[in-house]
């Protein structure tokens, strides 16, 4: 396609050269080119096939705002080819259609659409329901948008940002960029939003003269356009992104934005909304053709890429500045063969008079019936409207035609005000919707209103810039007398500021022709007028039940066609049928902008390159990475109980509790009593929620009487803190809760020659009459200070040591070259179940569960009835009185069974297996098991589910090694 | 044990591994191993004054004061008590008050003197309690113009001349973990401490670090601080 004669609207850069691939073929462009317009260029009719009938899609809005230009860029599927610069070495695809766009063969499916009536996958193809196993697939082929390539690498990075501005203004046409301009020269810190590659919106292809009513500048719209965007750029107070869509308003001044790679988290303090309005296709037949496009991208092409997108045109509008399209086109060298004019009224205006002079027919009082053609629009058909608005087909008109202008409908661009409480409402006088309230913070400027006149438009941008800033920066006399006047200046050309249209909605015509109401879902009238007669006669329902206005254009381009179709119908005015809840995203937005970088926090402990080096198989424990085994667990089993082991217990939760009111506050979390713990001394404690559930279990050692050191399970840690932190702020206790998890690190050195090797490193009396089980020590280890707990969770003599974690690294290298002569051995965390279960020590969420208590956990002993009051005492009392009914036990079974397998009686499963592990010491596997209480006797039998058999377990209540706990106390 | 055994423990901050991935050369500094360069002082130092830089500073003591009567313990001492949000930066360090019952103290001696003021007024009447955090929270530094846009890609932190000037401090998630926030300038350019829990450090060092990338962060050691600081 040629180009028209270079002008300095236009964007492209006709000395440059950049070529891409279109479906196999090098299609040549300009620098400044949309993907879009180079295919245009090329002589593309067909960007697209439809959703549903894969009806045949041109070139709409030329906007990126209707579904009909989506493809496939570089492996990206749903791309909008019209707003997407072109690249050099593009890799472009059409997508939803076989073999070609040409010629697609599903296009046949329109063939039997009467099998595919509104809702038709609510009515069939759930009875039987196997058949909707065999349609799915075939389904999904079909119907449709493009496909995501999940084997495209690099899929693709991406970025998140936080930007705090004092004004917000999104839109960069001449509304926002002069809310922009003056916001910041009133001293606001700004950020702009324009969804647009170049600002300047509506202005960029305008090429009236015009004068900027504040600097006094005239020029074509477009030289104004390029001076208001200058200035913006090189003003050190905005910020501009762009190409960038504020695509959701969320509470707190929120706004969601969207770059290419980048989600933008904008809050400001004042937002204006300067976001313009749109175009809607007209409803008549074959409204959807090739061919068919909005005057305001026409408008576009001819300008911004001197374009000619057919060579005979006919223009349809309701009002003189739509009509004026004709001038262009005539201009451009294109055939003008009608120009319908929707106005009941007829006018006798200056442009009128001009399309009569230069032979334009013009058609006032009609509207368009049909447009003909298979592929492409080839001729509209008009017919008078009475005025009922009623169309007179038999007085229709034919017009050969490859290009139909549409200028009828206008609706404003409300969402982001909408979804943070705005509301509008359909103005009879304009036919269009209207703001009715703004919520508080915003403001609404230009297009927006409806406004017209380019002139206004910048006044009242000005003035929403002044005002914006002025909550923030008081303004100095001059901006106060500038603003007052612009305020007087605006009402002066309130009278007529927002211009009226006279959209097709509002013509009665027949549904039994297809008209297209959704072009992103291929619903129609008939459509509509069907979902209506079975009762969804309500906007919300009718978009459920049709899926209208939840595709791409996400209402944009139907939402009026549907509300005039149900106003229709139903025989009420278009004030009635209101609109649909508007939610975030306003435009589609790639999942990868929305999940953004991966941020997933992981621990690691100050030993874990030891552990690397060490070989060991890492496993992951919530966020920390802890070593399963470094050999194999027989290997570390053996140390541990023949020799020495050391493990690594960093991951353990620490909290310090300090303050006088400290021992209150732990007999009131632990069951158990602490204000009684003699310094020095350490004593297992167990947490109950209120209800008495197990929430967390660990040790409790008294390092002064004002001064606890904890440990918690590993995963609980931060739950804990605020649980204790909690507790201490409804009491009023002097206690202060700080999680030091990570400022120790720490290690268990068990083992018959654990004391061996430790003693080695501290002049600690560690013998067993100096340093007695469950004890406290603060001394040196290996020059450290140290803090050193004697206890035993895998059963042998042994101490966990815990130092300044910058130090962890060091101890671990020094505990290990001094055991090297004992044979020392690093295990991990599997060596550690298995060593604790021939203990029988429970691990709280491996062995308890949401039901569990410390009661039928078989700990009772940790369970202080005698306390005033404790966390859970009151349902623990009610157990203690009603009788426990299930037990945690221990067994044994020849054979290993499954963690989770089901305890069995009488072909009944009556509990489950929580923890299972072949012992080495036994060799037969051992495990803790939930039974019916009746069952818990030391000896009773019971079977476990095990791969479609039964084993036999028996009940062991005492530890299954060392039940006396001789060797923890050696 | 042999009495006569002498120890020289070495400690480490818990991103002494990732910073010797990224060329590291280390010495040893009062007990801690610690990056003196990566290669080029001069280069790092030049990166800090036109693009952003990042350092350890891990080694600094830390102690959390807890309190209902911190503003008196604070006061007592030779520095006004700062409101919630603020921070005093004298030659001891600094002392950011986080809340009005909580504040950290940072510094780069082991025994300041306004630590012992506040140690006197900490005690079980006034309940007032002090914690060594040294070795609980890593301290990473980052330095330069492009300092903010790149923690702001990492957290919802309103950094903005006007929020959050020289010497505040805010508590709040980054890159999905809570941390301290310290706006703390030198060398005439903007600088954040980032204080958070050691277990971390590895993670959120790599996070600050892919953030950096589109603003070419580089690590930064002891000898070009020292020629920021000339």
């Amino acid at each position: 396609m040629d180009r028209l004669d270079s002008h300095p609207v236009e964007v492209i850069d006709r000395s440059g050269r950049v070529s891409f691939q279109f479906d196999g073929r090098t299609v040549q462009a300009h620098p400044g080119d949309t993907v879009g317009s180079a295919l245009l260029a090329s002589g593309l009719r067909i960007f697209s096939r439809s959703f549903k009938y894969h009806r045949p899609r041109g070139l709409l809005c030329v906007s990126g705002n209707c579904p009909n230009c989506l493809m496939n860029v570089n492996g990206v599927p749903n791309v909008r080819v019209c707003t997407r610069p072109v690249e050099e070495g593009d890799q472009v695809v059409p997508q939803h259609c076989w073999p070609s766009l040409r010629w697609d063969a599903m296009a046949l499916i329109e063939k039997v659409d009467f099998l595919l009536p509104v809702g038709f996958y609510y009515k069939t193809l759930y009875r039987a329901r196997w058949l909707w196993k065999l349609a799915e697939p075939i389904v999904r082929r079909v119907a449709g948008l493009g496909r995501v390539d999940s084997s495209r690498s690099p899929a693709g990075h991406y970025e998140r940002e936080h930007l705090f501005a004092e004004v917000a203004v999104v839109g960069g046409g001449p509304a926002g960029l002069a809310a922009a301009q003056a916001a910041a020269e009133a001293g606001a810190e700004v950020v702009l939003v324009d969804e647009q590659p170049e600002l300047g919106g509506h202005l960029r292809f305008e090429r009236a003269k015009l004068e900027d009513p504040i600097s006094g500048e005239t020029g074509e719209g477009f030289e104004l356009a390029r001076s208001l965007a200058e200035k913006v750029k090189n003003n050190e107070r905005i910020r501009v992104l762009s190409p960038a869509r504020a695509f959701g308003g969320y509470e707190g001044n929120l706004i969601g934005v969207a770059l290419a790679d980048r989600l933008v988290h904008l809050r400001a303090d004042r937002l204006i909304v300067a976001t313009g309005s749109f175009e809607f296709p007209g409803l008549f037949k074959n409204n959807d053709l090739p061919g068919i496009m909005l005057g305001s991208g026409v408008r576009k092409l001819l300008n911004l890429y001197r374009l000619k997108p057919g060579k005979r045109a006919v223009v349809v509008a309701s009002n003189d500045e739509d009509l004026a399209l004709a001038l262009e086109l005539h201009e451009a060298g294109i055939s003008v063969v009608a120009a319908v004019d929707q106005r009941l009224e007829s006018s006798d205006s200056a442009l009128i008079r001009q399309l009569k002079q230069l032979q334009i027919p013009h058609l006032p009082c009609f509207a368009p019936v049909a447009a003909r053609g298979r592929s492409d629009v080839r001729a509209l058909e008009v017919a008078p409207v009475d005025a009922e608005g009623c169309l007179e087909l038999d007085k229709s008109r034919s017009f050969p035609c490859d290009l139909v202008c549409i200028s009828t409908g206008r609706s404003p661009s409300v969402e982001l005000l909408r979804q943070n409480g705005g509301k509008v409402r359909f103005d009879p006088n304009l036919n269009q919707n209207v703001l009715d309230s703004i919520p508080s913070d915003f403001s609404a400027a230009g297009h927006i209103n409806g406004l017209k006149d380019p002139a206004l438009i910048l006044l009242q941008g000005r003035i929403a810039g002044l005002e914006a800033a002025e909550s923030m920066h008081p303004l100095g006399v001059d901006l106060k007398e500038q603003l007052q006047k612009l305020r007087d200046n605006l009402d002066q050309g309130r009278s007529d500021w927002r211009e009226t249209v006279v959209p097709s909605v509002l013509f009665t015509t027949s549904s039994a022709v297809k008209q297209l109401v959704c072009l992103c879902e291929d619903v129609t009238r008939k459509d509509i007028d069907n979902a209506i007669a079975e009762g969804f006669d309500e906007m919300e329902l009718l978009k459920r039940y049709t899926t209208s206005s939840m595709g791409p254009c996400q209402g944009r381009m139907c939402s009026m066609l549907v509300a005039g179709s149900c106003a229709q119908a139903l025989d009420r005015d278009l004030t009635t049928p209101g609109t649909t809840t508007s939610r975030p995203p306003v435009h589609p937005v790639p999942l990868g902008v929305l999940a953004g970088p991966h941020h997933y926090p992981v621990k690691l402990t100050p030993m874990h390159h030891r552990h690397l080096e060490a070989g060991a198989h890492q496993m992951d424990l919530g966020e920390w990475k802890r070593p399963h085994t470094y050999t194999s667990s027989e290997n570390e089993w053996e140390a541990v109980r023949k020799r020495v082991g050391i493990i690594d217990v960093t991951t353990l939760g620490k909290l310090e509790v300090q303050g006088r009111d400290a021992p209150q506050l732990l007999d009131l979390i632990y069951t158990h009593i602490f204000s009684t713990l003699k310094v020095g001394r350490i004593r297992y404690g167990v947490i109950c929620g209120e209800d008495g559930i197990i929430v967390d279990d660990g040790t409790v050692s008294r390092i002064a009487e004002d001064h606890y050191y904890i440990t918690t399970t590993t995963g609980n840690i931060s739950f804990i803190e605020s649980w204790m932190e909690w507790w201490a702020v409804v009491y009023g206790y002097c206690a202060h809760v700080t999680n030091v998890t990570g400022d120790f690190a720490a290690v268990n050195l068990a083992g018959p020659n654990a004391r061996d090797v430790l003693s080695k490193l501290t002049d600690i009396d560690i013998s067993s009459d100096a340093f007695k089980y469950m004890r406290f020590e603060q001394g040196e280890v290996a020059g450290i200070p140290s803090r050193l707990l004697r206890i035993g969770f895998v059963g042998e003599t042994g101490w966990e040591i815990h130092v300044p974690s910058s130090y962890g690294e060091y101890l671990w290298d020094t505990l290990m070259e001094a055991g090297e002569e004992f044979g020392i051995l690093p295990f991990g965390v599997e060596t550690q179940r298995i060593l604790r279960l021939e203990k029988q020590h429970l691990i709280v969420g491996q062995d308890t569960d949401a039901l569990s208590n410390p009661l039928e956990a078989g700990m009772q002993w940790v369970v202080k009835f005698e306390k005033e009051d404790f966390i859970g005492k009151h349902f623990l009392d009610l157990v203690q009185s009603e009788g426990r009914r299930n037990r945690l036990v221990g067994f044994v079974t020849d054979e290993l069974v499954k963690e989770g397998s089901a305890v069995v009686t009488a072909q009944t499963p009556v509990g489950r297996v929580t923890s299972a592990r072949m012992s080495p010491i036994l060799n037969r596997c051992v495990g803790m098991a939930w039974v019916p209480e009746e069952l818990a006797e030391d000896g009773a039998n019971f079977d476990i589910s095990h791969h479609d058999s039964l084993v036999s377990a028996q009940v062991h209540q005492a530890p299954f090694y060392d039940p006396t706990g001789a060797r923890l106390r050696e | 044990m042999n009495a006569t055994h002498s120890w020289n423990p070495i400690r480490r901050t818990s991103v002494y591994h990732e910073l010797l991935e990224l060329g590291a050369v280390m010495a040893d500094s009062e007990g801690w191993r610690l990056p003196l360069h990566f290669g080029d002082a001069k280069q790092e130092s030049e990166t800090v004054r036109s693009s952003v830089g990042l350092t350890d500073v891990s080694a600094n003591r830390k102690w959390e004061i807890k309190g209902v009567d911190l503003e008196s313990s604070i006061r007592s001492s030779s520095v006004d008590a700062p409101l919630p949000g603020h921070v005093v930066s004298t030659d001891f360090g600094w002392l950011c008050r986080i809340s009005h019952k909580h504040a950290l103290l940072v510094s780069g001696q082991d025994d300041p003197t306004i630590l012992s003021h506040i140690k006197n007024q900490c005690s079980d009447e006034n309940c007032t309690h002090l914690l060594d955090r040294t070795d609980g929270l890593i301290n990473l530094r980052l330095s330069g113009p492009r300092a903010s846009p790149l923690l702001s890609k990492l957290g919802a932190f309103d950094l903005r001349e006007s929020a959050f000037p020289d010497l505040r401090c805010l508590c709040g998630p980054m890159a999905g973990i809570q941390t301290f926030l310290v706006r703390r300038d030198q060398y005439e350019l903007p600088g954040y401490e980032v204080l958070f829990s050691s277990e971390y450090g590895s993670y959120l060092l790599d996070a600050i670090a892919e953030a950096g990338k589109e603003f070419q962060i580089r690590p930064y050691g002891r000898d070009a601080t020292k020629l920021l600081e000339d």
